[in-house]
């Protein structure tokens, strides 16, 4: 009965339901969307993210992966080391390069500690604050290294597979670039050379598939819902405010009654959920002060 | 049926049964450990399940409408309305954000978090709608029965490691639900963890604390109400409650039932002080119930010295720079994915956790929220019926209780402390509305007002 009332006495307001209807459409189209006022502009938003992994193997000239009299563990410690350097300005500049996406859009954070208690892992004020530059990038690289293997882990996230996949593939493609210039610059005898080696990436993958249809109808019915219940609020607001002013002249005029419901218009409209409630159609007498 | 008899639990009205049956659910099954095997685009925990039966039950009442029963009191919409605003401004913090979270794969968690919001909210509503002035005393004693026998099984729980509440109540949902198993640990490994992990029917110990000791003032006023062999099983219930708690080995089940006996001393000074003798006793009982829980209570002493302490000050300079970010209206609420160990803290404060998620203002809006619930009972403490009004004094010295726990831990994480907290409140306010007549609609010759309960004095009056 109640929630009939509500949906009639919306039905009756159709120009304002329209108006919220086209506010809630604007509403989830800039949710999904880059909008911009001055000039008018709309962009396809970036709300579908796209994921690619690589995976590089530091190695010798001569490789050391089928040699069983070789020690990884020199490799190992560059390992760790490349994969702290590649989250620097200088690595994402040939990264950017070799992937076509501007380095300062890029944002690049690891190696984390795995494995270790929750209280080292967790961001401190100063980790804290780098890494909410990176909420903001569009480009994002995640490099991990395992502290018993020459390998790094390069994860990328992109707004599309194809960059996904080049800024990951990018990572690896940089790291051999800078270290063989830096081999060149030291001139580094061929057989005590460091070799980059990809082993394989990753196809790009969807991480937020279907984002803007799930986010658009989200923030639409968010905001038609808060519409409509602003509609019904406003009335009940305003039906006490009458209420209040014919409560203040009959005080004036001391007639002894007041007309209408005195109570706060939050208590009337809890009317609306009580299944136990009198009918709208009920008589309404004067209440007596 | 006359109205006046027409109280749970001798009634055929569907909605305060199923209030009970929720009850059951949340102090016996764990609703974080079962999960329905069915399609749906947000968890399909049993709590969540339950309550949407629920509601859509009390939509087919609230349509169709009961003739024979209308309600004669009108609830004080307060506690309600700000629980319903701080609902609206977790969602606006969501849409205001969507582009971020959705960008950093969050947009499914929040739905989450936002769904678990709207069930406690709803569970408010839907309490304020179900339940009569004249049913209170029997909630608050199923709430207190249910609290009493969820402490056994803690009790039990910590001298066998037998968690009765996973192993059993969930296990009876094995046919259509996951059940994971309970994370119960009595021996643990020194070198890991120094406590041992009792969780009852939740998944954290500290989540059945706040959750035991949010009823203990109902137990109290049980107790103090209480006449003969039913004021003994009130006792025995306080004992009960506060030894389980306590046996969670947690200071939070030190500082609760402190943080309850402030309300109480304030509005009840001389039955509190009458009372304080009796706590000898406790500790005896507490001592013969669950050897070793008392010695939560010297934990006290390490407050601001053990390493939990140490890494809550660290807490408020590590949330800085995301929390000036977005000051007013937060990240959106939800977004913190404890298990991204790398980029988010978890933070043993439920204020500090919101200030990041809706921001100052959404924060102030869950404080009111709880203040809100006080400020209403507070009306039934001083000016009520003396019946209404102790129940009133429960429920607000629950809501301290939830304020506190707040405080201690990032409460809303775990969804029994907020059920809880909004059932309370919930009570609180149709406690208020008991005093208040429904205006201005004439009341019909048929639908009389509830006859006023029997004289009583109130708590502690001489």
């Amino acid at each position: 009965m109640t929630f009939t009332l509500a949906l009639r006495e919306l039905w009756s307001r159709k120009p304002l339901l329209a108006v919220g209807l086209v506010i809630a459409v604007l509403a989830a189209i800039a949710g999904v969307s880059n909008v911009s006022l001055f000039p008018p502009k709309l962009n396809k938003g970036t709300l579908e993210y796209y994921s690619g992994r690589t995976q590089i193997l530091v190695d010798s000239a001569d490789s050391s992966i089928a040699d069983l009299g070789r020690d990884f563990s020199p490799m190992v410690a560059r390992a760790n080391v490349y994969s702290r350097f590649l989250t620097t300005p200088t690595a994402l500049r040939f990264i950017g390069a070799k992937a076509g996406v501007p380095p300062s859009e890029i944002y690049a954070e690891g190696p984390y500690q795995l494995g270790q208690a929750r209280f080292i892992q967790e961001p401190t004020a100063a980790r804290a604050g780098s890494q909410l530059i990176g909420r903001e990038a569009r480009y994002r690289l995640r490099f991990d290294s395992d502290p018993e293997l020459p390998i790094v882990v390069a994860y990328a996230e992109a707004p599309s597979a194809e960059v996904a996949e080049g800024l990951a593939e990018g990572a690896s493609s940089g790291l051999a670039q800078y270290v063989e210039n830096l081999q060149d610059t030291q001139n580094i005898p061929e057989q005590r050379r460091v070799t980059i080696r990809p082993l394989g990436s990753t196809t790009g993958e969807p991480v937020t598939a279907g984002a803007s249809a799930k986010v658009g109808a989200f923030v639409f019915i968010v905001v038609f819902g808060v519409w409509c219940l602003a509609i019904l609020g406003w009335r009940r607001l305003r039906e006490a405010w009458h209420a209040s002013d014919a409560q203040h002249r009959s005080r004036q005029e001391g007639n002894g009654a007041i007309a209408g419901d005195s109570r706060a218009p939050f208590d009337r409209s809890l009317d609306l959920l009580d299944p136990d409630r009198e009918g709208e159609d009920a008589p309404r007498l004067p209440t007596p002060r | 049926m006359e109205a006046g008899r027409d109280l749970w639990p001798r009634t055929a009205r569907p909605l305060p049964w199923l209030l009970a049956g929720l009850l059951v659910l949340l102090f016996l099954v764990p609703q974080d450990g079962v999960e329905l095997n069915i399609p749906s685009p947000v968890d399909p925990s049993i709590d969540r399940v339950a309550l949407l039966v629920v509601v859509c039950t009390w939509i087919v009442v609230a349509v169709l409408g009961r003739p024979g029963g209308k309600r004669r009191f009108a609830p004080p919409g307060l506690f309600l309305g700000t629980a319903l605003l701080f609902f609206a401004f977790a969602l606006l913090s969501v849409v205001l954000n969507v582009g971020e979270i959705a960008g950093h794969d969050l947009f499914g968690l929040a739905l989450n978090r936002l769904a678990l919001l709207c069930a406690f909210v709803m569970l408010a509503f839907f309490a304020v709608s179900a339940v009569r002035p004249a049913e209170l005393p029997r909630f608050s004693a199923l709430i207190v029965f249910l609290a009493a026998l969820t402490a056994l099984g803690v009790i039990w729980e910590r001298r066998t490691g037998f968690n009765v509440f996973y192993d059993f109540f969930g296990g009876l949902f094995e046919p259509i639900a996951s059940v994971t198993p309970a994370p119960t640990e009595i021996e643990p490994d020194p070198e890991r963890e120094s406590r041992k992990t009792i969780v009852g029917p939740t998944e954290h110990g500290l989540a059945v604390t706040a959750m035991l000791a949010m009823t203990v003032p109902f137990a109290i006023v049980g107790f103090a109400r209480g006449h003969d062999w039913k004021r003994w099983l009130y006792a025995l219930a306080v004992a009960l409650i506060v030894a389980a708690a306590l046996s969670t080995e947690r200071k939070t089940a030190v500082l609760t039932p402190l943080a309850a006996g402030l309300v109480f001393a304030a509005y009840r000074p001389r039955i509190t002080v009458r009372m304080l003798p009796l706590l000898a006793v406790l500790a005896v009982f507490i001592g013969m119930a669950s050897p070793g829980a008392l010695g939560t209570v010297s934990e006290l002493e390490k407050t601001f010295t053990s390493d939990s302490s140490a890494g809550r000050f660290d807490d408020y300079e590590a949330i800085a720079p995301q929390f000036l970010r977005h000051p007013l209206f937060g990240s959106g609420y939800g977004t913190r994915d404890i298990a991204d160990v790398e980029h988010v803290r978890i933070l043993d404060n439920e204020y500090l956790a919101l200030l990041l998620t809706v921001g100052l203002l959404g924060t102030a809006l869950f404080l009111a929220t709880i203040l809100a619930a006080m400020a209403v009972a507070h009306r039934a403490i001083r000016h009520g019926p003396a019946e209404y009004g102790d129940v009133a004094l429960a429920s607000s010295a629950a809501c301290m209780v939830f304020l506190v726990v707040s405080l201690l831990f990032d409460s809303m994480s775990f969804s029994q402390a907020p059920y809880t907290f909004f059932l309370v409140a919930a009570f609180g306010t149709v406690a208020a509305g008991a005093g208040r007549a429904r205006a201005p609609a004439a009341v019909p010759a048929r639908a009389r007002p509830d006859p006023p309960p029997a004289p009583t004095r109130p708590l502690g009056a001489a």
